[in-house]
């Protein structure tokens, strides 16, 4: 009887400190970044985004257009940033389980989960600042099957789980095989095992047709809406706009335009539109 | 890329394997034999309690308890306790001791209880009993299960990637942004390699462990 009692005290100490651990930590997101003196920025490896240079033979810096805003704005917000790579399909778990304290990898803000729910219900976005699109890849001798939207229709499909893509394909009527890294999308196309890969078109202009991927093409004929790029942040945080201010200000420095044209990207023009020219 | 570059870059993420399955080992094998003296306690709750303990994380994926040993402190107390890799080492420790624990307790088991009583008729203690006749013949028969075990265990360590813990394979997949696919199917090397390092060190052990044959 002692023992079932004590064991059962046992459970009752562990849940009370479960539950003051979970009630304290009540501050705001950005009082915890500054306190920890750095931000978590959740990635995955995505040209040109944030992806490793690769110099000759050697792979060094970590660089691209998101990770290069990224440190502009740490820098502006005076935090150090530290960039944790993450399984895509796995974003909003690790965001909501504090791993990270934002996703930012391209991540398209005007869509919806394959659930059916905007993405703008899950987490807050900041401004959006990139132009993007999804598009078709194929095998380059297949071309010819996809002419039209209306030709992806009972074909298999491949994309990044959770992604944009995946739910363009989901709604043309393919079947789908998500997969955890856009990049991984190629290899599936290559072994045949799908029919066609609904990417982000920024990726697809950067890989296909080199290296392994020389036999892949970007359907061009099948054109998919515009879509944009936000950074996400918790849901109820107040970090969002603490990065939109210091996008502002990287903005009237001409910070972002440099950037855009040195990784050849589009800037939105309603991100644009906040530039308070001097 | 080249060739050697490519060896090299994955040699970076083997180390990582290698230390995934170093420490596992190093803690689970210890582990193991405090849960099988657990599993085959006289005190009864105490067995109870470990043979639950056991069915849930024999029964459960490996790769789920990688998420919750990750994730669940996140959820439930705001900010996450272990970092990727400690996460890692924790999951895989408790799980593959679980395992370990019963091959312990099958070697253990199979002593016949005449060489224990005989142990107390020569007025030796429990400690003296379990160190001297019992472990010295358990030892040498678990090789081979344990072996086994322990070469599956080095490819499990391919699991560790779902957190995003940079072993072999994930180097390999991340080597795919570099428009090469060949680096994926190259990391079969690696593993062929070590376990065929492991299958002739298990081989000697087990030469090496004949005592006891007449």
């Amino acid at each position: 009887m002692k023992k079932i009692l004590s064991l059962v005290l046992a459970i009752v100490m562990v849940a009370t400190m479960a539950l003051t651990f979970s009630s304290c930590g009540k501050k705001t997101d950005w009082e915890n970044i500054q306190e920890k003196g750095k931000f978590v920025c959740g990635y995955t490896l995505y040209a040109p985004m944030n992806y490793y240079e690769v110099e000759g033979d050697k792979t060094s810096a970590f660089i691209g257009f998101d990770t290069e805003l990224a440190t502009l704005v740490a820098q502006k917000l005076g935090v150090d940033i530290e960039f944790q790579e993450i399984v895509w399909g796995n974003k909003y778990v690790e965001l909501n389980t504090n791993t990270i304290d934002c996703i930012w990898n391209g991540f398209t803000s005007n869509s919806k989960d394959d659930d059916g729910i905007e993405r703008s219900e899950k987490v807050d976005f900041t401004y959006a600042y990139l132009d993007n699109k999804q598009c078709v890849v194929v095998k380059a001798d297949r071309l010819a099957e996809f002419t039209s939207a209306a030709s992806l229709a009972g074909k298999k499909a491949t994309a990044e789980s959770g992604s944009a893509g995946e739910t363009f394909a989901k709604d043309s009527g393919a079947t789908v095989e998500g997969v955890d890294a856009q990049i991984n999308t190629f290899k599936e196309i290559k072994a045949g095992s799908v029919d066609f890969a609904v990417i982000d078109i920024l990726l697809a202009q950067n890989q296909v047709g080199k290296g392994d991927y020389s036999d892949l093409a970007i359907v061009e004929t099948i054109d998919i809406d515009p879509e944009v790029y936000s950074i996400g942040c918790r849901k109820g945080s107040d970090f969002d706009e603490k990065i939109n201010e210091a996008l502002v200000e990287l903005l009237n420095e001409g910070k972002v335009e440099e950037l855009a044209a040195k990784y050849n990207v589009h800037v939105t023009d309603s991100l644009m539109a906040l530039k308070t020219a001097k | 890329m080249t060739f050697w570059q490519v060896t090299l870059n994955l040699l970076e993420g083997f180390k990582m394997t290698c230390s995934i399955f170093a420490l596992t080992l190093v803690l689970a094998l210890p582990l193991g034999l405090i849960i099988s003296f657990g599993s085959m306690s006289r005190f009864k709750p105490l067995k109870a309690v470990v043979k639950v303990f056991v069915w849930i994380i024999r029964g459960v994926p490996l790769m789920l308890q990688l998420f919750i040993v990750f994730y669940l402190p996140g959820f439930l107390f705001g900010t996450p306790l272990f970092s990727r890799f400690v996460a890692t080492i924790i999951a895989f420790s408790i799980n593959y001791a679980c395992y370990f624990s019963e091959i312990y307790r099958a070697g253990i088991e199979a002593i016949p209880r005449g060489q224990i009583e005989a142990g107390q008729v020569l007025g030796m203690t429990k400690f003296q009993i379990f160190t001297r006749i019992t472990l010295m013949q358990v030892i040498k028969r678990i090789v081979p299960p344990m072996g086994n075990e322990i070469i599956t265990l080095v490819k499990d360590t391919a699991l560790a990637r779902v957190i995003i813990v940079v072993e072999i394979i994930k180097v390999a997949e991340e080597m795919m942004a570099y428009a090469i696919i060949w680096p994926l199917f190259y990391t079969a090397v690696f593993y062929l390699v070590f376990v065929g390092a492991l299958t002739l060190l298990f081989g000697w052990l087990e030469k090496k462990m004949s005592y006891y044959k007449v």
